[in-house]
């Protein structure tokens, strides 16, 4: 065998958004393993299974070869397109031929939605997106599921997309609804090694969760909560913390949050006159100041003064008072975790905080809080995962445990860059009233500050909720009257879709059934024909992320590279094998439609935004680029000329050492975060007054400066015959609906007991004469059904139903997947009333009755 | 004393072209001025749809907002034309939003 017969090629996996470093060993052109990349960081030479199966994914024999275009104009489930063959030139000058007359009409007519799984379509389908004009992209029910509460507080409290413990130096980590460090999601191989190394090392785990899954099942201690009800035990434990304990951390809370700010009877700050800064209250000085006063040495948190000619409180005052109804007893009986263990785990909290305490870390003393309170997809996929997630973050504020040693840090918030060029190099800022921008973000539109609500002009309805990524309005039942509403100009007359199977991952299929049957012209980018797919005129043969590159996979740092102190590395991904038949590479083919669209100034714009690319590494806007040029120039431009494409082909990944003050930033920048809401007043008085004469239906208690739980619809419905709650997990064997077809996956699956089944506690179950294995129907309160097997389990709260990931594909053209599993989004409804009115979050629980 | 203007060739990139009506415009700015004012002078030319995708508030540009003055990125507090230059070029364009987390 020679190097060019036998290699082993650095790359990045691509079957979840974790994106682990990757060798894979090509062997006569075959690849016939693939391993975990000891040397990069992200995923430090482990790989899970869907990694290591990738394989048959690669080589699977129904992979989409060619362009096909559709023969029947019939859209519908189950309706077979009649694909026939077409070449690529037949299939682009038809998709350009749509785009130009789009473009030329009016831009906004182009809807742009791709799947999350594949990280790499991320930067081009963006700048794409950007470069022709329209407005309406999305994830395909990303955001609305995952990440429009979490990924936002998270980003206003941490300057990041994702939080987890700090590994190395948490004692005591609390999850709500999260499973880093369990299998799925961001960095997820590496986040397995750290969690496993802490529980080693000692650190106790809680899990709070409606079942005992992957995180909970090696946790210290399973505390089974209702669906939707965290913030209720979460804003019980701030109460038992600051009021009966009087526990709390008031150097941080007094530097680093708004907690000092002083509010007014009218619940907004009250403000210098000179300056129309918020004031705070000098206890030295005995004087309200402005925040940013330097001289202002002992700020008040508590008590209530007279200031410009109103009484004020501090804003940690009002939390404190605010918190007090919330009382273990109260949260007993919204989530049904008893009042004494409630009271019992924010004793431990607290305690764990060790409030007051310092340690030495590289030579630096630094804040010691080793506790995390953590949440993610199941505390944030309801109607109020703003308040969900806002209650579990008060946590983490109210005992200074955010971004210092020991506590719950964000991904990366900061970045020095590279010791030779400084590169890439970002951090928190201070903005409007002293509160923290990120540094970077995934999108551009930051998480604040905020812009001003205004009259929608986007499918989403987005401009009218500036805190919300992703809009239902994309795909709802009432989408139609939503946009009738507002005056909406236009409607959407073609899609492009890349990878995603939106009849699958947003909600019921009915209802994205109907919306995408009135786009008269759809292309689908695919590596094989799913549900989506027979909708589409247009299908385009794809690359897999074995046969493409990408010369960022991990990109920005603070979505999917491990938090903590180690190791920086940025990987490339790149082709293992030559693509087969004529599969092309999304981002080449969206370079060509630039091109031939007249866009291709804007796309080289956009490009050079995104990729930052600056010196000569920028590229000319007249100029064509192929997209190996431009990945090319993003590895010159951040690490040097010496570093480019080839270098990083050859090595794969580039390291160097983290920085204490990057990973414990929080001491070393003056930033604030708000623990106290204040912007949401006017938020809502400027949203509502352009909603409410339209008719929408607005409910101000979403726009509380401080959070409450909220009930969502499943937990309203009155009929005691739907006496469950319903929800879905993520299943760490596969990713979202993508991985079914996967043969070495699926044979997991079907072993795995949980995979393709409906968890139902066991006691509720045989309460019921139901017996293990036995097939049933899970119907909601709006007649949708979905049918599976019942696995009867001790592992789940029991008034729920546990269904995991996104199963039961039909399309005929999934031969494997085909059948098995759950399809637990048919029950979902997606509408204005299962949609949050402050960030448009759909609600993804929803109330059930079995029947046999 | 009167102060010497720069002509600045203004393109519209993405959905901007819509809102301005077009994607190219040429104005004329005074000397020293920054890329804000050629911004407020824009919004206040080319209507409120303009101003809305420009400012966050009035005053203040979207953070998704980017300029390139003379093909490079630029700040709003940057001036449009160095001095003794009488001429300038502008690009401005709107990124969208565009994540999240499930296929």
């Amino acid at each position: 065998m020679t190097e060019a017969t036998d290699r082993w090629i650095p790359s990045t996996c691509g079957l979840c958004y974790g994106t682990c470093s990757i060798r894979a060993h090509r062997v006569n052109g075959t690849l016939v393993k693939i391993e975990g990349n000891p040397e990069s960081a992200i995923g430090r030479g482990r790989l899970c299974g869907k990694g290591v199966s990738g394989i048959m994914t690669l080589y699977d024999p129904n992979r989409v070869d060619v362009p096909l275009r559709r023969t029947n104009p019939v859209k519908g489930i189950g309706v077979d397109p009649g694909w026939v063959r077409i070449s690529w030139d037949e299939a682009l000058d038809e998709i350009v031929n749509r785009l130009q007359k789009v473009h030329a009409e009016d831009p906004r007519k182009l809807f742009v939605q791709r799947t999350t799984t594949n990280t790499s379509s991320r930067t081009p389908w963006a700048a794409f997106a950007a470069a022709f004009g329209t407005p309406n992209s999305w994830a395909a029910g990303g955001g609305l599921h995952c990440g429009n509460g979490a990924h936002l507080i998270n980003g206003i409290f941490h300057a990041s997309w994702s939080l987890v413990p700090d590994f190395q130096h948490c004692n005591y980590a609390i999850y709500f609804g999260a499973s880093k460090g369990h299998g799925a999601g961001h960095v997820a191989c590496t986040n397995i090694a750290d969690a496993a190394d802490a529980r080693a090392r000692g650190m106790r785990l809680v899990v709070v969760d409606p079942l005992c899954n992957f995180a909970s099942a090696k946790a210290s201690e399973w505390v089974p909560i209702r669906p939707g009800t965290d913030a209720a035990l979460a804003l019980a434990m701030v109460n038992v913390i600051v009021n009966e304990l009087g526990v709390w951390d008031a150097e941080y809370l007094a530097r680093k949050t708004n907690a000092p700010y002083l509010i007014g009877p009218d619940g907004r700050y009250v403000r210098s006159a000179a300056t129309g800064k918020p004031l705070v209250w000098d206890l030295v000085r005995g004087r309200a100041t402005t925040f940013d006063d330097p001289d202002a040495r002992d700020l008040a948190l508590e008590g209530e003064r007279e200031v410009g000619g109103v009484r004020a409180r501090p804003a940690f005052a009002l939390l404190r008072e605010h918190v007090r109804e919330f009382t273990p007893a109260w949260a007993e009986g919204v989530t049904s975790v008893p009042a004494g263990a409630i009271a019992r785990l924010a004793r431990e909290f607290a305690a764990e905080a060790r409030v007051g305490s310092t340690i030495v870390i590289e030579g630096q003393r630094l804040p010691y809080r080793p506790v995390a309170a953590i949440y993610f997809r199941g505390a944030q996929g309801h109607k109020n995962s703003v308040g969900n997630c806002l209650a579990i973050e008060l946590l983490n504020q109210v005992v200074g445990a955010s971004d210092v040693v020991g506590g719950a840090l964000g991904f990366n918030p900061v970045s020095h860059g590279h010791p030779e060029t400084g590169k890439p190099r970002y951090e928190p800022t201070a903005g409007p009233d002293g509160l923290m921008i990120t540094g970077t973000w995934v999108a551009p539109h930051l998480p604040y500050p905020f812009p001003e609500p205004k009259h929608p002009d986007a499918m989403s309805l987005g401009g009218l909720f500036p805190l919300g990524m992703m809009g239902t309005s994309l795909a709802s039942s009432d989408q139609e009257d939503l946009w009738r509403r507002f005056d909406l100009p236009y409607r959407p007359e073609v899609l492009l879709n890349y990878g995603a199977n939106s009849l699958m991952s947003v909600g019921n299929s009915d209802t994205v059934a109907e919306t995408l049957a009135r786009i008269p012209f759809i292309v689908s980018f695919e590596v094989v024909l799913t549900e989506f797919s027979e909708f589409a005129d247009v299908v385009l043969p794809d690359t897999s992320y074995l046969e493409s590159l990408d010369s960022r996979p991990n990109a920005p740092f603070i979505f999917n590279h491990p938090a903590g102190l180690g190791a920086w590395s940025w990987p490339i991904k790149q082709p293992v094998v030559p693509p087969s038949g004529q599969r092309r590479p999304a981002a080449e083919v969206l370079l060509e439609i630039a091109d031939r669209v007249g866009i291709r100034e804007e796309l080289n714009a956009a490009y050079n935004v995104f990729l930052k690319l600056d010196g000569p590494h920028r590229l000319d806007l007249g100029t064509r680029y192929t997209y190996e040029e431009i990945c090319d120039r993003e590895l010159r431009s951040n690490f040097g000329s010496e570093r480019g494409l080839a270098w990083f082909k050859a090595h794969g990944v580039l390291s160097w050492p983290k920085r204490v003050e990057e990973v414990y930033w929080r001491p070393f920048l003056p930033v604030r975060v708000p623990i106290y809401w204040e912007y949401l007043i006017d938020l809502n008085v400027k949203a509502r007054a352009i909603a409410r004469p339209r008719g929408l239906e607005w409910d101000d208690a979403y726009y509380a400066p401080l959070p409450r739980w909220l009930p969502c619809p499943s937990h309203q419905v009155a009929d005691p015959s739907f006496d469950l709650f319903g929800f879905y997990y993520r299943d760490t064997i596969h990713t979202n609906s993508f991985t079914m077809e996967n043969p070495w996956l699926d044979e997991a699956a079907r072993i795995d007991p949980f995979s393709y089944t409906i968890a139902l506690n066991a006691t509720t179950g045989r309460g019921k004469g139901l017996a293990e294995g036995q097939e049933v129907w899970l119907e909601s309160a709006r007649g949708r059904r979905v049918r599976g097997r019942i696995h009867l389990t001790e592992a789940i709260h029991p008034e729920c139903v546990g269904v995991g990931g996104c199963a039961g594909h039909w399309a005929k053209t999934l031969p494997i997947a085909r059948g098995k599993g759950v399809f637990f989004n048919e029950l979902l409804e997606i509408d204005w009333e299962h949609t949050s009115p402050v960030n448009l979050n759909l609600d993804t629980c929803v109330r059930l009755r079995i029947v046999p | 004393m009167t102060r010497a203007s720069v002509a600045v060739s203004v393109r519209f990139l993405g959905f901007l072209g819509r809102l301005a009506g077009g994607r190219e415009a040429r104005v004329e700015v005074e000397e020293g001025a920054t890329v804000l004012d050629l911004l407020r002078r824009l919004a206040g030319e080319l209507g409120p749809g303009f101003a809305e995708a420009v400012f966050r508030v009035p005053g203040e540009a979207h953070t998704h907002l980017r300029v390139f003055v003379n093909e490079r990125d630029a700040a709003v507090t940057d001036r449009v034309a160095l001095e003794g230059e009488s001429s300038a070029s502008v690009a401005v364009l709107i990124l969208p939003v565009f994540e999240g987390g499930s296929r």
